[in-house]
């Protein structure tokens, strides 16, 4: 599903009002993983919300496959995954994988089982626990894989991986290509991970502190894995970090 | 809000203590001032009172808590099913919620003399009263929870294009339980008081009947037994429901580390 953005603005009501994008314009071709990043408050979450059907959109357009936000999600096109994991604290981590699944309309099946989702994030284990017994991580994981089950063409990620260690970051990588390789959805990834979008990613959307405006895009034409000692690899890093104000002395941090 | 374990031995004990110590302190007072027993009498006396008569006070207390019970579940009913419809219906909560502070701002010690003289000195003006007290902390409380969703979650659901009637189902009613927890825990002694408080209005039975017999008669043994009573099974009726209640919302056990 193809994304078209353009001279999108998003301005919230109130005193003072707070413009979070300011005349936004890009697009996304089917199938393409795009990661977004920019700095904290700069206007991410909103953009993925706009794209979830969330939020009204104001000014500009925004369409998915060429419907608007509202149509593409009654038709469970879209699949969004919210910065905070949202779960339901009263369902074991597997009910609160198949709760997904209830509201889908009939002729609409999942991508994977829910024991599927669960064991490619890692919980299989977990499945008959309550979420308070998970650590932070591990109920990003299962946000992540009730996300993922869902047949979707486009997948909203708002920092999915934000409270994940290093380790399970990698090892999530290996399973998130996978599955996307297969399903090939739009991908619209935010993260504040420079070398994650990097590794991931088929090209890279820097947006400006508030109101988001796009200062780089960056495509990634490396094959994949990618090893980040690579040249290649270090010199989009670079270019990176230069655009998002960073000093350029290569670094083992992320943001 | 986090249930905590009710009846644990310690807190059993310091309860226990304070209780005992109250009690020693009140008999002795009794005792060194030769207080007379129509003004205030010691503790020994009130329970001895209460043994030599356990029948009655085992049938008036049947009455008084039965009516304050069937109260309490007809006032819980009224006011959930209430705030459902304002939560499923947000238009009508204006109208319906002054209707409902000015139920809840009538006083209800005027009220029951009205109600015993339309319907009797049976049980039913009771159950009436206690239903009318029990209403309004039932509705605020559960129409406060069934609100106060947290907005992750609400977006979840509108992302999933859940029907208002599924979300109400599946995410607003089970997160409201903390709440109807908080509501019964403040109108279960309502309950009970609005039963007592209507049977001295007039009743054929009951703990309120009892008492108003020993007052007019200015038997203080007896009007005590009966309070003493009330205590207990106001206090018995609250950590039954803080049981209840920790098992219920199991998920806010704070984490054993
Ligand atoms: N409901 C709201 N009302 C008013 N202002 C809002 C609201 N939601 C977001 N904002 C503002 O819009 C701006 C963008 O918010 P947004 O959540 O999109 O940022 P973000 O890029 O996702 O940040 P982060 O990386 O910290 O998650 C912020 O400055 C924020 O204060
Ligand atoms: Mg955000």
């Amino acid at each position: 599903m193809h994304l078209e953005i353009e001279q999108l603005s998003h301005t919230f009501a109130g005193r003072p009002p707070r413009a979070a994008l300011a005349e936004l314009s890009f697009a996304v071709p089917s199938g393409q993983f795009t990661a977004v990043i920019g700095p904290s408050g700069c206007g991410k979450s909103t953009l993925l919300r706009l794209a979830a059907g969330l939020l009204p959109v104001q000014e500009g357009s925004l369409r998915l496959g060429g419907q608007t936000p509202a149509q593409a999600g009654a038709q469970r096109r879209v699949a969004w995954m919210a910065q905070s994991p949202a779960l339901l604290p009263w369902r074991t981590v597997r009910d609160n994988v198949l709760l997904a699944l209830r509201f889908l309309p009939a002729g609409h099946a999942a991508r994977l089982s829910a024991d599927e989702a669960l064991a490619r994030v890692g919980l299989s284990d977990s499945a008959n626990a309550y979420p308070f017994m998970l650590s932070g991580g591990m109920q990003q994981r299962l946000a992540l894989a009730r996300t993922l089950m869902l047949d979707a063409g486009l997948w909203l990620m708002d920092e999915p991986f934000a409270a994940l260690d290093e380790l399970t970051r990698e090892r999530l990588t290996h399973e998130l290509l996978d599955l996307w390789q297969a399903q090939r959805p739009t991908v619209l990834w935010v993260t504040h991970h420079i070398q994650e979008a990097l590794r991931l990613a088929d090209r890279v959307v820097v947006l400006s502190p508030r109101p988001a405006r796009l200062i780089l895009d960056l495509p990634v034409d490396l094959p994949r894995p990618r090893p980040e000692s690579s040249p290649a690899f270090q010199a989009l890093l670079s270019r990176l970090r230069a655009a998002l104000g960073l000093a350029a002395a290569p670094a083992e941090e992320g943001a | 809000m986090k249930p905590r374990a009710v009846w644990n031995p310690r807190d059993l004990l310091s309860a226990g203590v304070i209780v005992l110590t109250f009690f020693l302190l009140w008999e002795l007072g009794v005792r060194l001032l030769d207080m007379p027993v129509y003004l205030l009498p010691a503790p020994s006396r009130v329970i001895l009172t209460l043994f030599q008569n356990t029948s009655l006070y085992a049938q008036a207390t049947a009455l008084t808590l039965g009516e304050a019970l069937v109260g309490l579940v007809l006032g819980l009913s009224a006011g959930f099913l209430l705030a459902s419809v304002l939560v499923l219906r947000p238009g009508l909560e204006g109208g319906v919620m002054t209707l409902a502070i000015l139920v809840k701002s009538t006083p209800m010690v005027a009220i029951a003399p009205l109600l015993t003289l339309w319907m009797g000195f049976g049980v039913l003006p009771k159950i009436v009263i206690t239903a009318l007290m029990t209403f309004f902390p039932v509705l605020v409380n559960i129409l406060t929870g069934l609100q106060r969703t947290d907005p992750a979650l609400l977006d979840l659901f509108r992302a999933w294009h859940a029907s208002r009637w599924e979300t109400f189902i599946f995410l607003r009613l089970p997160s409201s339980l903390p709440y109807l927890f908080a509501a019964l825990k403040i109108s279960a002694p309502l309950a009970l008081i609005g039963a007592v408080v209507a049977e001295w209005t007039g009743a054929s039975g009951g703990l309120g009947r009892t008492m108003w017999l020993a007052y007019t008669n200015l038997n203080l043994p007896y009007l005590f037994a009966a309070i003493f009573i009330l205590a207990a099974v106001g206090m018995f009726l609250y950590q039954f429901l803080a049981w209840l209640e920790a098992r219920a919302v199991f998920w806010q056990v704070p984490r054993q580390d």
